[in-house]
């Protein structure tokens, strides 16, 4: 390991005491360079007055012993923090002889910015640039001549884990005690425009001042609004003079971008003077991806198109293992179960044949529907493009004018609408929070797209592709719509945007990707075992009685007198009823389906049947929606705990309402006219 | 830089990528991690974890959107950045 100086003149400070400083920001080894300078020869106790510890020992640096003192690590030295107040204080009130400034070489800009205000107080400084090993494997080249020589401190290089450096980092120390002109650095330089601010201000504090303060670095820590500093000038200065010290202040609040901007500057013209970082062929990939993914045009087309190959692939492959599934699982299993109940009671042997079988049987006959689905999808997440979808509906949510705090938990709904309603927390104003929690249910969720994904193939065949892409947009134009219509009205914050870090692109692992598949469909199959049992047995009771017929059931009677409404969308009593249940969780809806259109001599399967009693123009009607339909009950539950009471969750189950029935009319009435109904 | 990267955010239309934001700049993205970081002390900007409020940490492995949400896939504790008011108005101030 080498040590580097810098070029020299003149001469540095005098220390007020013989101690040695070892400083630095959290986790840069400073532990244990200091254990391997000390060794044995520590003491551990508390800073006075603090419960921050305090560690101390002894080094020989030329013969003599030496007090070393381990400062608690810390980021910046404004008086954020009992550590940072530490840090500072000490080097005021100590003034010691020589200190060891511990930087990271793979994260050196975060170090130089502590260092940059380290020399704001103290400028008799070693600079050990520790982790050299790491930065070595990660490809980062830091040049410690240039380094010395654009810092003007000595600089030595550090692997402190393994002792490398130590004996050099000893005796550069040694070095600068005896000769301190090693050291002439060059501080950051604030812009002119608030170094005048800073010159008043330092003047105006200056006669109060006591010492070991630098009027400069008051006044530096005044304009960044340091609420230590700004204590002690109160008290320091009469009242007329804190008055009028203040009004500048506020006059110049902003000149503390000027004095970070000035120590950003400083950190970014050393790091380019000594580090050089490889541009990953990674990285150059994700970059030349990237200006397809996240293009303001390119983006959304690739988007659609990738999303038309997941759902076309989905389709080509699992509806024959779904149709297989059915011939020879579900409808066997029915048949042989219901020879069984042969001799038990009649009801039993219809819950159990019609409702269980049926209803839960269909809903798992579309298992490799799903299977193929979220294969592809954990495909497309573990390649990290889904990463680029979040930020493309980023995008749109502010193209319609949302917060940027409603952006964000709207984006997570794409999983659960439960995760959106609960994420919704981060927005602090209520008014807000409550419009983002309205919206929340119309962001297509991982359930809604499920049930879309199995039934638009048994209503629209061939077609199903394009309808399916053409709901999705329907989702996402009712969601625009209505955020802007919030936003021209009650929703009228500031929409700014996020930075987000976006993953590098890389090979999808299979194991990871089987691992997204498995926790999937076991939450399916878990949904299917408990929800969608307890909700199929309950809608076969009601379908079956008082009867005697599904005709004369308590459903069909509740379905027929929505009958109104169902007409204009073109939906029967069993439509409308599979819709009410979606409310339990939204694959209700297909066990439904199953149960209510699977009931009777003739039934075939549901694939066989749907299509044959039910007309384009209603199914389509049908899934628009199911798209757009009151949240399920987990959501409701959800805004209810979020809003402390029931009336929210009832105004969310009322908006939807109205939004999924006069979206339903449209689309019913639009396609009658595009001559789909009746065809069924 | 620090004026520069409050512009940029205020000027975006929607979320922007970390490590475009620093190619732009000419910084490194650790450079931009340590601006956002005095920023963010200074109030001019604020960290968002997107997945705290909102899931079970132990949970993102299994989440269907682990790295579609917001955080981006970096699992709990992963920092979005957003302006404050203080950093809205900074953004858009003329210069003195």
């Amino acid at each position: 390991m080498a040590v580097s100086e810098p070029a020299r003149s003149g001469a540095a400070e005098e220390p007020a005491t013989a101690e040695i400083a070892l400083l630095g920001q959290p986790n840069v080894g400073k532990s244990t360079v200091f254990n391997t300078l000390t060794g044995l020869r520590q003491h551990i106790g508390n800073w006075p007055g603090k419960t921050v510890g305090r560690k101390e020992g002894w080094i020989e640096l030329e013969g003599r012993q030496q007090r070393l003192v381990d400062l608690p690590g810390t980021y910046s030295l404004t008086a954020g923090s009992e550590e940072e107040r530490i840090v500072r204080d000490y080097l005021q009130h100590q003034q010691p002889e020589v200190v060891v400034f511990l930087a990271d070489a793979v994260a050196l800009e975060r170090s130089l910015y502590l260092l940059s205000e380290v020399l704001a107080l103290h400028k008799r400084v070693v600079v050990g640039l520790n982790r050299m090993d790491v930065a070595r494997r990660h490809g980062i080249h830091v040049d410690p001549q240039a380094l010395a020589q654009a810092l003007g401190l000595p600089v030595v290089t550090l692997i402190a884990r393994d002792a490398t450096g130590i004996t050099e980092l000893l005796a550069s120390v040694e070095a600068l005690r005896r000769e301190p002109q090693r050291c002439q650095p060059s501080p950051p330089q604030v812009r002119a425009r608030s170094a005048a601010a800073l010159e008043r201000i330092a003047e105006r504090i200056r006669p109060a001042a006591p010492a070991p303060y630098d009027p400069r670095w008051l006044a530096q820590k005044l304009l960044e609004g340091d609420p230590q500093v700004r204590d002690w000038a109160e008290e320091w200065l009469s009242p007329a003079e804190w008055e009028a010290l203040d009004h500048e202040l506020h006059h110049h609040e902003e000149a503390v971008l000027d004095i970070l901007g000035a120590r950003c500057d400083w950190v970014q013209s050393v790091v380019q003077a000594a580090v050089e970082r490889p541009r990953a062929g990674q990285a150059s990939w994700t970059d030349r991806l990237d200006r397809v993914a996240t293009h303001s045009v390119g983006g959304p087309a690739l988007l659609l198109a990738l999303l038309a190959g997941v759902l076309g692939l989905t389709f080509q492959i699992a509806l024959p293992l779904q149709g297989w599934l059915d011939a020879t699982v579900v409808q066997p299993a029915a048949a042989g179960v219901e020879a069984l109940l042969a001799p038990a009671p009649g009801w039993l042997s219809g819950l159990v044949v019609d409702g269980l079988i049926t209803g839960v049987g269909t809903v798992l006959t579309f298992l490799p529907i799903l299977a193929i689905f979220f294969t592809l999808m954990g495909l497309l997440e573990d390649s990290g493009y889904l990463a680029r979808v979040a930020l493309l509906l980023d995008r749109f949510m502010h193209a319609v004018g949302l917060h940027g705090k409603s952006a964000l938990p709207l984006t997570l709904g794409l999983g659960c609408n439960v995760v959106s309603v609960v994420g919704t927390r981060i927005i602090e104003s209520r008014r807000e929070r409550l419009l983002t929690i309205l919206l929340a249910p119309l962001v297509p969720c991982s359930a809604r797209l499920a049930v879309l994904a199995v039934l638009a193939p048994i209503f629209f065949g061939d077609w199903a592709l394009p309808v399916t892409l053409g709901l999705i947009g329907l989702n996402l134009a009712v969601l625009g719509g209505l955020g802007l219509l919030l936003h021209r009205t009650a929703f009228r914050g500031e929409s700014s945007a996020f930075l987000m870090e976006l993953p590098l692109y890389q090979r999808p692992h299979l194991r990871t990707t089987m691992y997204h598949v498995y926790a999937h469909l076991k939450e399916f199959v878990r949904k299917a075992g408990t929800v969608i049992v307890v909700a199929a047995a309950a809608i076969w009771a009601l379908s079956a009685f008082p009867g005697p017929g599904i005709e004369n059931s308590a459903l069909a009677q509740l379905g027929h007198g929505l009958a109104p409404l169902g007409d204009l969308m073109g939906l029967d009593w069993r439509l409308i009823a599979a819709l009410l249940s979606s409310f339990v969780a939204k694959e209700v809806a297909i066990s439904t389906l199953g149960i209510l259109y699977g009931l009777g001599e003739e039934a075939q399967g549901l694939a066989a049947t749907l299509p044959s009693v039910v007309d384009p123009a209603s199914g389509l009607a049908f899934l628009a929606v199911t798209m757009l339909f009151i949240p399920c009950m987990a959501t409701v539950a959800a805004i209810r705990q979020e809003t402390g009471g029931w009336r929210w969750p009832a105004v969310s189950v009322a908006l939807l309402l109205g939004v999924s029935v006069l979206s339903g009319i449209a689309v019913y009435q639009g396609a009658l006219l595009l001559g789909l109904g009746g065809g069924a | 830089m620090i004026r520069q990267v409050l512009a940029e955010l205020s000027a975006a239309g929607g979320a922007v990528d970390r490590r475009r934001l620093a190619r732009r700049l000419a910084i490194s993205p650790q450079m931009l991690e340590t601006v956002l970081e005095r920023l963010s002390a200074a109030g001019y900007v604020e960290g968002i974890t997107a997945s705290s409020a909102a899931c079970r940490p132990a949970a993102c492995h299994e989440c269907p959107v682990g790295s579609a949400c917001a955080g981006g896939g970096g699992g709990p504790g992963q920092q979005l950045w957003c302006l404050t008011e203080a950093g809205r108005r900074a953004a858009t101030a003329p210069p003195d």
